[in-house]
Formats: C-alpha cells, structure tokens, sequence
C-alpha cells in the first residue's frame, strides 16, 4: 500500500477538467455514482476518489484510489465503472520487470494478457530459467503509482501533517488561493516529491511538508503549463512530461486535485519539444 | 556552617529561579511577539478565555475552535479601515472574457441569409461522441456550435464542421473545417520569390480542398490558415513541437521549418485530415471524374452497413486520398526527356510513389475498433480510435445514417518511445582541390581602386 495524503479527484469534479479533453462517457458517469459508494462501503474506506483513464488499444481502464483513515491508499482498475478490482501490490522486482519493457508500448485492454521478456543470462551452474512475463495487471499498476508519485500536485496550504505519525493529509482550514495565485507555479507542490537537500543543508528537516518539492521545480522548466478556464472558472495544470495529467484548483474555493486521462506513456521527447 | 548552608541551599534556588525565569521569558516573549495589526497569540488566547469566561456557553470545548475564529476576526485591523487596493489586472482580463462571451449568445441584429447553407452538425456529432468518452463538456460543445454558426454566415460557408482541438502550452486551437459558396480569389504567388520544387496543390484540390479556420476562444474571431505547401508537410512531420496557442510564434527546431506556428498548424492538420478522416464503407464512392460523392440509397447493389458490422475494421475507411512522401495527394505530371537519339524516353527524378485514393479500408493495425454499445431502440454508436494518431476519433450510428470525425490531441503522431532527432549535417571541410596563392601585394590591391577613382574622376570633368 502506498502512503500519499491527498486524494485526487471527486468524481463530480471532472467538469472542472473537461476542456483539457478529459470526460467520461454517460455511462461511466452514471455508474460511478453508485458504484463508487459500494466500493467505499466494501472497504470501509474514509473516501473514494477517481485517478483518471488509462486508454489501452481495445479498451479503457478507469482507476480509482480508496484512502484508508489511516492514511493508506489502494488503487482499483475497471473496464466497465460497475466492477472493480484491486491492482497489485507493487514489489521491487515488478517494478524492474516493468523497466525493462520498450518504452512506448500501449496497453492492450485485456487484463490477462501478458509480456515475455527475454531471459536473463543464467549463472555457470544454474539452469536457465524460465524468461519473466509480465501481466497487464502489473503494468497498470507501475504506471499508476510512477504517474501518481511523478505528478501529483496541490495547492499550497492545502495540506497539514497529521500531529500523530507525520503523514501528510488534507488540511480542513484550507479555505482556497486566489486567482492570481492559483495562475503561478510557486503556489503548488509535489505532493510525492522531497526537495533535494543538499549535503552542506545539515540534519533534514523532520517537518515532511514544508520540504515537499515546489513545482517551479519541475524538470525540465516549462514541463507544467497553468491555464485559466473562464468558463468553469478553474484553473488548470497540465504536464507535457506526462500528457494528459491535469491538476485543477478553484480560485477562492477549497476545491482542488488531479487526474490523469492518456495513454500512461512519458514525454521523454520533451526537451525537444517545449517551444 | 549556618551561613554555609543557607549560601548554599539559597544558591542552588536562586539557580533554579534563574533557570525558570529563563525559560519562563522566553515562552512569554514567544508568546508575545505580535504581528504588523499589533495581536498576538498571548493576547489572542486571553481575549478567547476571557469570552468563554464572560458568556460561559454549554459545550465550551466543542465550540472553541469556533470561539477563537469569531474572536479572531472581532479584532481591529488597519486594512479594513483603508480603502482596499485597486482590482488587478486579472479580473479586468476575465470581465473581458464574460463579455465576449455573452456577446456570441446574443442572436445577430440582421436578418442574415442563410439559405443554401448546411448548419453545422456539431450538437449531433458531440452527442455521439459522449456514448464513447470522447469529446468536449456539453457546455463547450454548444459555445463552440453557436461560433460556428456565426461564422458560417459572416463568410458564406457553404459547410462547417467542427474538426476539434488541439491543445498548446498557452493556450488551445479550435479547429473548423469548411468550404465556401463562392471561393475567394486566392492570393497570386509572389513571383520574386524562387519557385518550389514541389508546388503546392490548388485551392480546391489535394491537401487544400477546405478551408480551416482556426481560434484560441469560441467567442473570438477565427482566423483563416493560409493553404499548405508540400514543403510545410514534409518538414512538420520530422518536427515535434508543442504548440503554444500563438499562430505567429516560431519554430525552434532543427531541421528548421519554413515557416511559423501557424504554417506548422496548417500541415499538422493536412496530415491529420488526410491520414484519420474515416467514413463508413459503402456509402460513397469514387465517381467517374474522380471525385468522391455519396452513394444515392435507392442505387442497385448498394446495402448499407447495419451496426453489428461496424465493430470491424473491413467496415471503416478512409474519407480523402493519402499524403505522398513528397507532400501532396497527387504525383506532379511527369516530365518526359525529348528522345534526341531516338531512344526510350526516360521520366526525369524517381520513381513516383503510387498514389493513395480516397475510400481505401483501414489497417487493422493502425486503427482500434470498438464494437457498437447499444443505446436503446435497436440503434448503437460504434467508435474506433486511432492508434497512430492518439485523440482523433470517428464514431458511427448506422441505423439513423450518421457518422462523425473528431480530434482532441496535442497535434502529434505517437512515437515507439526512439527519439527521431536528427543529428546536425557534418562540420564543413576544406574543398578537395586547394590550390595555394600568394597574397595580392597592396601596390596591386590599391592600383585597381586607383584605376576607379581615376576613371571616375575623368567621367565627371567630361560632363
């Protein structure tokens, strides 16, 4: 399980996003409001909150996150926005299967289907063993969680470290940014992300959240563009290191998070194509 | 031995004292400092337990919080008594904007002509397209229909359709796809300028058969792009750029596009336009002159193609003819070599590629069907994506004839991840013959501009 503190988006926030060319269909949307209550209810879950999309060559997966009172998030994945069922728990050797896959490649839709990667050499005695697969089941839940920690923001203020264990989560005083400060960069954070402390800073500091990343700090400069819709009154962040992850805040209101809709493929062409 | 012990009982309490005291100021100073209203958290928390004190409420710890937010904001503040600062300029900005836009609902003062004119049908396609998840809010989709209905009737368009958005760093394109009543004279070439070695197609033909119309802002003006040239084709698509929502913005890229943003716009289009249009199969065909017209229903032999067909790909096709490598539709005419000695003649160049023509079916491979999802009464939308170019998207309803292209992207084709940069030319060397000279002595050097001046000089005193 992953412990992060701000949940990403209400379901009934994707309006604020949708001119960023994240919508779900009708459909979707009406199922999610009752099967996003069972959900909760099935876990016992303090809230449930939808990741985004992640599109595959026949199908979608929609991704929702549940978060523990503990602070404990699980991520579920669904085809349908009825059923949804649990992604695995990430270990270190998944992720490095994960790594070794051609960047690029898109995710088929089936769930089942499964990767072969090459063999590594065996040693002198061994036998060769047999050539790692990786599942689809597994590759969603990479992508989630590097997408997750890469990308998600929110606004300064908006979260508070918990007085008992450090963990950081959402801040009930937070009342909102006005609009000048939601259209600049400095008034966001990293929700996943330290800033690096330099050797010469001395001991780090024990508070988590004011060493959380600014996003003027983004690499490379100018991979985060902000963006005011007038006419839902938001204002959005996109990432053009990750397309199609929006970040969104309400001026003046304490409404506020991300999502992600796209293909779960990184930008790594970006340095070429920031204008 | 008394006094010892009283010296040292008393020291070690004045120690203590001291210690205290210390630490007992240094809370109290913390406690004190004050802000720039002149409060601070020791007169805060006295003014909080002297209401609580005062008023005495039943739940006093349930409502402290709520206690010390009212006594918190009772409190003087110098700001409040001064006249608040002028509004900035973000709010003269979005008042700007609430204008223009209450402006585009308001219906036109004049009676505007608009026979002979087919509305756009944009409210129909977008409904499709919300069975899928592709697409704008409802909100945005209708914004957008009443601009291009304006449009339409300043221009005398004679179809507009909503081709879709394209998302930039700065701000968005929204794109419109249409062809006039009376196409306007086209600007004539600049014939200074050096002939390219691939002309553009005509105005109405190939890659330039529409009219785009491009704006950041349903409620502002649309700009009209220039057509492309087969030199803007070629170059964009070994360019990758974000756009940054401004048409005159350059190009920083190498190799270098001939052109700005809104050159680079116009062939990113062309190739989306030719490369993802697609129609459903058999319901045009390709007429004797070549164009492609609309299969009449009551034609012998012509079935249309009922929805559970159109969740495979053998049912799709593409609308327009493909792009060649040299940026056009069509192969220039071939320019034969006059056969002097009597031989073959032999066409100049290479080969030429063979054409695309429009109506071809869809690869499998480039294209993601998804089979037709039921919507009630026997009718179903089917949609298939494009997995070369991720955002555009057709989508299909065959049993009430329609169907819908539409693109929400970034304006690139997707990449297997290998970054395409082209590496710069090699450094130039030095030329294969280099023959060495000796310098020009000054004497010579200066004999030449002598000679000029002289010859100057004697051509002024004959006149």
């Amino acid at each position: 399980t992953l412990r992060h503190p701000c949940p990403s988006m209400e379901v009934g926030d994707v309006s604020l996003v949708a001119s960023s060319g994240a919508v779900l269909s009708m459909s979707e949307k009406a199922a999610l409001q009752s099967s996003v209550p069972l959900l909760k209810k099935q876990y016992r879950f303090g809230s449930v909150k939808l990741f985004g999309k992640i599109k595959g060559k026949s199908s979608d997966y929609l991704i929702a996150m549940g978060e523990e009172s503990t602070g404990t998030k699980k991520y579920f994945f669904s085809l349908d926005a009825v059923t949804w069922a649990q992604l695995p728990e990430l270990t270190a050797e998944m992720k490095a299967l994960c790594a070794k896959l051609p960047a690029g490649l898109p995710f088929t839709g089936d769930i089942s289907h499964a990767i072969t990667l090459e063999a590594p050499e065996p040693a002198e005695d061994e036998e060769p063993s047999e050539p790692p697969t990786v599942t689809e089941e597994v590759r969603l839940a990479v992508a989630v969680e590097t997408i997750e920690m890469e990308c998600a923001l929110a606004p300064t203020g908006a979260l508070i470290s918990s007085l008992a264990d450090g963990h950081l989560k959402a801040n009930p005083n937070y009342k909102g940014i006005d609009l000048t400060a939601a259209k600049s960069l400095s008034s966001y954070v990293f929700v996943n992300c330290q800033t690096p402390t330099s050797v010469l800073a001395g001991v780090a500091p024990a508070d988590r959240l004011s060493s959380l990343a600014s996003a003027e700090s983004a690499v490379p400069a100018g991979s985060l563009c902000t963006r005011y819709d007038e006419a839902t009154g938001a204002v959005q962040v996109r990432s053009l290191l990750w397309p199609g992850h929006v970040a969104f805040v309400k001026p003046g209101t304490p409404v506020h998070g991300y999502c992600y809709f796209g293909n779960a493929v990184k930008n790594t062409d970006i340095a070429f194509m920031l204008p | 031995p008394f006094c010892g012990a009283v010296c040292a009982g008393g020291l070690r309490l004045l120690l203590v004292a001291m210690a205290e005291t210390a630490s007992h100021a240094d809370g109290l100073a913390f406690l004190k400092k004050t802000d720039e209203n002149g409060l601070s958290l020791y007169s805060q928390l006295t003014d909080v337990l002297a209401t609580i004190l005062v008023s005495k409420p039943a739940d006093a710890l349930e409502a402290f919080e709520t206690i010390s937010q009212q006594v918190k904001a009772s409190q003087f503040s110098a700001a409040a008594t001064m006249v608040p600062p002028m509004p900035t300029e973000a709010s003269a900005e979005e008042s700007a904007w609430a204008a223009q836009d209450v402006a585009l609902f308001k219906p036109s003062s004049e009676e505007e002509d608009g026979d002979g004119l087919a509305p756009p049908a944009l409210l129909d396609e977008m409904a499709l397209f919300e069975w899928a998840g592709v697409g704008l809010s409802r909100e945005e989709s209708f914004r957008v229909h009443t601009s291009l209905c304006k449009l339409q009737l300043s221009k005398k368009l004679a179809t507009v359709r909503f081709f879709g958005k394209i998302l930039g760093t700065g701000k968005d394109y929204y794109l419109a796809e249409a062809k006039y009543v009376d196409p306007p004279e086209q600007p004539e070439p600049d014939p200074d300028a050096p002939a390219p070695t691939v002309p553009a197609e005509e105005y109405g033909t190939g890659c330039n058969s529409c009219s785009y119309f491009v704006t950041n802002d349903p409620a502002a003006p649309w700009v009209e792009l220039p057509n492309v040239t087969p030199g803007a084709i070629v170059a964009a698509s070994l360019v990758r750029k974000f756009f940054t929502g401004d048409l005159s913005a350059e190009i920083r890229c190498y190799p270098p596009f001939p052109g700005v943003e809104k050159d680079y716009l116009r062939a990113q289009i062309a190739r989306l336009v030719h490369g993802t249009t697609l129609c459903p199969s058999g319901k045009y065909r390709v007429s004797e002159e070549g164009d492609v017209e609309e299969v009449v229903k009551d034609d012998e032999g012509h079935v249309p193609l009922r929805n559970g067909a159109m969740g495979e790909p053998a049912s799709w096709c593409h609308f327009y003819k493909g792009i060649l490598a040299i940026g056009r539709t069509t192969n220039l005419p071939v320019v034969e070599e006059d056969d002097e000695d009597g031989e073959e003649p032999k066409p100049k160049g290479p080969e030429p590629e063979p054409e695309k023509p429009a109506l071809l079916p869809i690869a499998g491979t480039a294209w993601s069907v998804l089979g037709p999802r039921h919507i009630g009464g026997g009718a179903a939308v089917s949609v298939s994506r494009c997995l070369m170019w991720p955002g555009a998207y057709a989508a299909a309803e065959m049993k009430e004839d329609k169907f819908a292209n539409l693109y929400i992207g970034w304006g690139h084709p997707a990449t297997d991840g290998i970054n395409m940069q082209p590496a710069p030319p090699p450094i130039m060397a030095d030329g294969d013959e280099l023959t060495e000279m000796d310098d020009v002595p000054l004497e010579h050097e200066n004999q030449a501009f002598q000679a000029a001046a002289e010859k100057a000089l004697a051509d002024g005193a004959d006149e």
